[in-house]
């Protein structure tokens, strides 16, 4: 029983509005407010003030103290801090042909079932596992995994095993060519093929709102399974996961933090020939520059991450809302309206495109500071390939004390879902009825995790950035000034991430819906508000309104892509009529302010 | 760093807990006028532990959620009711209408609670 009621409690946050009867869902702007990312409930406390000082002030504190400590002719760690795990003979049969066969047949297993769950089980958000396993437990839990264990994502990308089982089973029955069509990569190509994967990821995750239905999902994730395994034919399968496949690359970028390293195989027979236990952060130390389309994807990782925490700010949602109220945007905004976009996702799409560049910005300009800082005549763009992953610690403690809550509370939706995947009945292994407990974790257990995993973070990428400029500038001397741009740099990254999470978490705002059957409001020079009403054919609603200044008025429902009027009035002060449904819709009955004057406007709403 | 933060934190967390024993029920109105919470103006600050009666009043019959701890609720209008909550887990939980008196459906947070740990 109680299992039942929690999961009505946490439909209300999963399902759109329209569910309701007369619903007041907004068009414009602000669809579903307490919606976090993907889905799934947040019920995380901002970060104290004082908390955030001390987490500040500690990162300034901090960096200084590395610098002066370590800031002296230190040599980079070198291979000799690692260890090799396969000269344990536990380790070895964890790497056995057999054992990895069953972790790749556990993981296909699992992405066939979310598949199947996703087309044909239950499309009610919490009752199909779909969801839950693709946004928490893969997109969030695995994370963690690759950045604080190992990246395990090579040996169980389903898209990679089922392509090379293919592949094997081929060349059982004679073809010679290995790679499919066998073209040549483009070189120029790069990795912007997983850039523009990966930006196309995030916008179904925390923008597109249809992330949580489970048939969404798993046709989403068949698109991009069918072009994973095109792009494998067409380029060979080791080169598009270097190169396009998203995942892969934004786990490969986690991993690198991570203290085991994947195992490294022998170039002729493929077999696993050492497995490193390596320093924490040490494959973040590179001495070669990364290209500048991985440094960008990086870069896009970061920023996406950022800009989870910033949309649910109550200075985004101020941001949003003077966007939208801005007269200089007005005729814009109606025109998108007209079109049948909503304008929410439109500006969150524009902010989310926008982010990466302006990471990409600022990071460059930081690169330009530490080439003059260390005279150097190397490249800015060799420079920026170079100290691109001193910020990946950041973002993983960034990442770790934004979702930790949510991985441990949310995801224990898992544990009834095992039991009944496809939502139809089915107790497997008698979980049906676990109820979420929301204690798990308390507030205080989350902020010190919080502040303590951002400061070891900041120490981690001072680290990382100082023996990158060790390894890479002619002298010492050089390579310590390199680092006092970037040094500032960092600080900021750390305070921005901590400022997020000293925010309270608001869901986007309702800025044009009208929550009242009847009132007066007052509307800002090219202002609109709407009130919406699900109506069934030959439903009747009587309305009346006024307004000192012209208004326009219209009734109005979508209709696919297409925006349809049956009433429409352009600049009166007062109206009163009665409406009659002619098909079954959502209707809204909108006002906008059309003079460059403030307006009062008083309305009545009876019916439907 | 562990301990750098340990030694920051620690005598404030003492502190706190010292003060915050044998707390009494509290009592806090609520009122909601025109489908929105007039008053309080922000969001209903608890402490964790504490039992905490809200005294809803509203112009309109409502149903409310209190997400999280999941407890829903009714209110008349003219009729003012209790909702007492045992404040033991904490973060920040939206009450939500789940329905007012002619169907209408909203989804914006009402109010927040907000239990912070003691």
């Amino acid at each position: 029983m109680k299992s039942t009621r929690i999961k009505a409690d946490l439909r209300d946050f999963l399902q759109p509005a329209a569910a309701g009867t007369a619903a007041a869902l907004t068009i414009f702007l602000g669809a579903q407010p307490t919606q976090a990312h993907a889905f799934g409930p947040r019920y995380d406390l901002p970060l104290p003030l004082n908390l955030y000082l001390v987490g500040a002030g500690a990162a300034v504190a901090l960096s200084f103290v590395i610098m002066a400590l370590f800031f002296r002719a230190l040599p980079a760690p070198s291979d000799e801090l690692r260890i090799d795990l396969l000269q344990f003979r536990a380790v070895r049969a964890l790497l056995h042909p057999l054992a990895i066969g069953g972790f790749q047949a556990i993981s296909v297993a699992l992405f066939v079932l979310v598949v199947t769950a996703g087309l044909f089980g239950s499309q009610d958000t919490v009752r199909n596992i779909a969801p839950t396993f693709v946004w928490i437990i893969w997109w969030v839990g695995l994370a963690y995994i690759a950045a604080l264990a190992g990246n395990p994502w090579p040996i169980v990308n389903p898209w990679s095993v089922v392509f090379a089982g293919l592949e094997r089973l081929v060349r059982l029955f004679g073809a010679r060519n290995r790679a499919g069509f066998g073209l040549a990569y483009p070189s120029w190509l790069g990795a912007w093929p997983a850039i523009v994967l990966f930006g196309l990821f995030a916008w179904f995750e925390l923008i597109a709102e249809t992330g949580k239905v489970p048939r969404t999902l798993a046709t989403a994730i068949m698109i991009y399974s069918g072009l994973t395994w095109f792009a494998m034919a067409v380029f060979g399968h080791d080169v598009w996961l270097a190169r396009g496949e998203a995942f892969s690359l934004a786990f490969g970028v986690f991993g690198r933090f991570a203290p085991i390293g994947g195992p490294v195989r022998d170039s002729a027979d493929g077999q696993p020939r050492h497995w490193y236990l390596r320093p924490y952060a040490s494959a973040l130390v590179v001495d070669r520059p990364c290209r500048l389309s991985m440094t960008a994807f990086v870069l896009v990782m970061l920023s996406t991450v950022t800009f989870d925490g910033f949309k649910e700010t109550p200075l985004w949602g101020a941001l949003l809302r003077s966007v939208a109220l801005e007269p200089a945007f007005a005729p814009l905004l109606h025109k998108l309206h007209d079109l049948g976009f909503d304008f929410q996702i439109v500006l969150e799409t524009v902010m989310l495109a926008l982010f990466p560049v302006l990471f990409f910005a600022v990071y460059l300009g930081f690169c330009r500071l530490t080439k003059w800082a260390a005279g150097s005549r190397r490249p800015v763009a060799e420079i920026a390939g170079l100290f691109v992953f001193c910020l990946v610690p950041i973002a993983i403690a960034y990442h770790l004390a934004h979702y930790l809550s949510y991985l441990l509370i949310a995801g224990q939706f898992i544990i009834p879902l095992a039991s009944d995947p496809f939502g139809i009945g089915w107790d497997l292994f008698g979980t049906l009825g676990y109820a979420i407990d929301i204690r798990v974790i308390g507030a205080r257990f989350v902020w010190y995790t919080a502040v303590v995993a951002i400061g070891v973070g900041h120490v981690f990428a001072v680290g990382v950035g100082h023996f990158v400029a060790l390894r890479v500038f002619e002298t010492t001397k050089t390579a310590l000034r390199s680092q006092y741009p970037f040094l500032v740099l960092m600080v900021a990254y750390t305070m921005v991430s901590l400022w997020i999470l000293s925010q309270p978490i608001v869901g986007s705002p309702s800025l044009s819906s009208l929550r009242a059957p009847s009132g007066t409001v007052s509307l800002a020079p090219f202002e609109f508000r709407e009130s919406c009403f699900e109506m069934t054919t030959q439903d009747t609603l009587r309305y009346d309104f006024q307004s000192d200044q012209p208004v326009d008025f219209n009734i109005h429902y979508h209709d696919g892509l297409t925006v349809r009027f049956p009433v429409q009035l352009n600049r009166v002060t007062a109206h009163a009529d009665e409406f009659v449904a002619d098909v079954d819709q959502l209707y809204c009955l909108m006002w906008t302010n059309q003079s460059i004057k403030r307006t009062s406007l008083t309305y009545r709403i009876i019916g439907p | 760093m562990v301990w750098f933060a340990a030694g920051l934190f620690l005598p404030a967390a003492l502190v706190r807990a010292a003060v915050a024993q044998n707390r009494p029920r509290q009592m806090l109105e609520v009122r909601i006028e025109n489908r929105q919470v007039v008053e309080p103006r922000e969001a209903i600050r608890v402490t964790q532990g504490d039992v905490i009666e809200l005294r809803w009043t509203s112009d309109e019959a409502v149903e409310l959620h209190l997400h999280g701890y999941d407890i829903e609720f009714d209110v008349e209008p003219g009729e003012p009711a209790s909702m007492v909550i045992q404040a033991n887990a904490t973060g920040r939980f939206p009450i939500t209408s789940h329905g007012w008196g002619d169907g209408g459906h909203g989804h914006d947070a009402l109010i927040f609670l907000e239990v912070y740990p003691n």
